[in-house]
């Protein structure tokens, strides 16, 4: 592919015109439409301009191969999709850029759904939930450890970005970046970790329902699959009944506050205690929809800290982006933009790593 | 006689406009830099991080300093040798840079604050071709006590022995 039509194509994903172009990067649009037509050659300082602006890496324009087009899955889309969706897959890029530079890579892939049969229903979903729950070693409250166990022990790059009222979430899969998965930021900390979750479902079970083929959208009943998939993991059924049991008083009754205090506990959403309440208790879904409107209302009235606000970037790659720039192997510039920190802000993780001495195990 | 055939980085640039020797430095420097290179040598830092913008355009009108375009092509028979992946680890000015020289017949000397300069210049055995802005500093008569550490001869030499024998992460892999 030329680098004519790399420009091109790279303008198309992020769906911008080329007066918008010109708008952003101060190139005339006359010379942007000659780069793409062939009949003339940016200079590399211009490359980079329009590199940030496609939100791709720079290299990408010089690449002899053409980039394998990701297949997003989105759980309503924001409404500037494209620009996130461009923006999502440069910083995987760049994350799985930084695990090769450390040599880091994770080791674990996540597990697979071969000993699942050609059905896959809500009981199966139930079932992978359960067994996903043990493998990943999450215990009694998953909600409160299933984001790190992701994203250090797998390697799932979760991105949070402003997403509006729109957009939910989103996930990828992809040979050369890995599992990924994109949070919005708006969103409050019960709701990313039920999104989470979702999305969790969708990477497990990317093959079995021909994401890998290019299929973009999620069908209706694969939604529903997720959204039951992602209530089990996060609610495993026997602590929800202890902990229900241990707050109803004699006569089984038990207050909303309770409630409230034990989707507290599996950092969940009240909204979705009732609805796995309504699974394990079998209550009448009118009767839900009630409970669940009465729990809205009470949840506007009681403060709960709602850890908004996370940072764009996860962990893990902070900590890759700094080993890789204290080993020397990007600039500072470099690593100030991977970070979205000043040149000034770089240089302080320039001093270096202290090794220690470890005794060596006796034979 | 003025130091001959330097290249300088984006970060060289700036720090000579910290340390307030930018004039007095390419009185004494046949000083070279890059389109790129110009293009990020945006703005100086002072100690109470105020910013003031770089004005090259005016030293590079009276010749004080020459700017050069690099053909595209010479960026990209560099990316071909040594992987496109350079451009992501190392600054669109330090790629031009690397690529100009590389193509040069001319013992071009580069300086950079960027271990990954030294580092690509080690590894395809030209370690000879980069050299620190102190070393310069001593050679011109403008040496300056406390440079920070990333200017210094100490770091080219620690990085650039690290990529002349130990080889850098997929140098010339092209990942």
């Amino acid at each position: 592919m030329s680098l004519a039509d790399r420009l091109k194509l790279a303008r198309k994903n992020v769906g911008l015109t080329l007066k918008q172009v010109a708008e952003k990067t101060g190139i005339d649009d006359s010379c942007l439409s000659a780069y793409e037509n062939g009949q003339s050659e940016p200079r590399l300082s211009q490359l980079s301009k329009l590199a940030e602006v496609y939100q791709v890496s720079l290299s990408f324009f010089f690449e002899e191969d053409v980039s394998e087009q990701h297949v997003v899955l989105w759980r309503n889309k924001p409404a500037n999709e494209k620009a996130i969706q461009a923006r999502f897959l440069k910083l995987c890029h760049q994350y799985s850029q930084l695990e090769i530079w450390s040599g880091e890579k994770a080791m674990r892939q996540l597990p697979s759904l071969d000993d699942f049969g050609e059905k896959f229903g809500y009981t199966e979903a139930a079932l992978l939930a359960d067994r996903i729950r043990e493998e990943m070693g999450l215990g009694k409250y998953p909600g409160k450890g299933l984001y790190s166990v992701l994203e250090e022990v797998y390697g799932v790059k979760i991105f949070h970005l402003d997403l509006g009222n729109l957009g939910t979430a989103a996930c990828a899969k992809s040979s050369l970046f890995g599992y990924a998965i994109l949070l919005n930021q708006k969103n409050c900390q019960w709701r990313r970790n039920h999104d989470l979750a979702h999305e969790l479902f969708h990477l497990l079970t990317w093959e079995r329902f021909n994401h890998h083929e290019g299929i973009c959208e999620p069908s209706e009943k694969e939604e529903k699959l997720a959204t039951c998939f992602a209530a089990n993991l996060l609610l495993p059924e026997t602590p929800v009944r202890e902990a229900i049991s241990k707050s109803a008083n004699e006569d089984c009754m038990i207050s909303l506050s309770r409630l409230d205090s034990i989707a507290r506990q599996f950092d969940v959403s009240l909204e979705s205690l009732f609805w796995r309440m309504h699974f394990l208790y079998g209550w009448e879904e009118k009767q839900t929809k009630k409970f669940i409107a009465e729990a809205k209302e009470y949840s506007q009235k009681t403060i709960r800290p709602d850890g908004s606000n996370p940072s764009l970037y996860p962990e893990r790659y902070r900590m890759l982006a700094i080993r890789v720039f204290r080993k020397g192997e990007i600039s500072l510039r470099r690593f100030a933009e991977m970070m979205n920190i000043s040149r000034k802000e770089a240089e302080q993780y320039l001093d270096k790593d202290v090794d220690y001495e470890i005794p060596t195990p006796a034979a | 006689m003025k130091f001959p055939l330097l290249l300088l980085d984006a970060n060289i640039v700036i720090y000579l406009h910290e340390l307030r020797i930018w004039e007095s430095f390419i009185t004494q420097c046949m000083v070279t830099i890059t389109q790129a290179v110009a293009k990020e040598s945006d703005y100086w830092e002072d100690e109470n991080g105020f910013h003031s913008p770089i004005e090259l355009d005016s030293d590079i009108r009276t010749g004080k300093i020459d700017c050069i375009d690099v053909p595209l092509a010479i960026v990209e028979a560099f990316l071909k040798k040594y992987g496109p992946v350079y451009l992501e680890r190392l600054d669109p000015g330090e790629a031009e840079s690397l690529a100009f020289l590389f193509h040069s017949k001319d013992k071009w000397l580069f300086t950079s604050a960027d271990e990954i300069v030294f580092k690509v210049l080690g590894a395809a055995g030209r370690f000879e071709q980069g050299i620190s802005l102190e070393e310069i500093l001593q050679k011109i008569g403008l040496s300056r006590p406390g440079l920070k550490v990333q200017f210094t001869k100490q770091f080219r030499l620690n990085t650039a022995k690290k990529g002349q024998f130990d080889g850098i992460t997929d140098f010339e892999g092209g990942k």
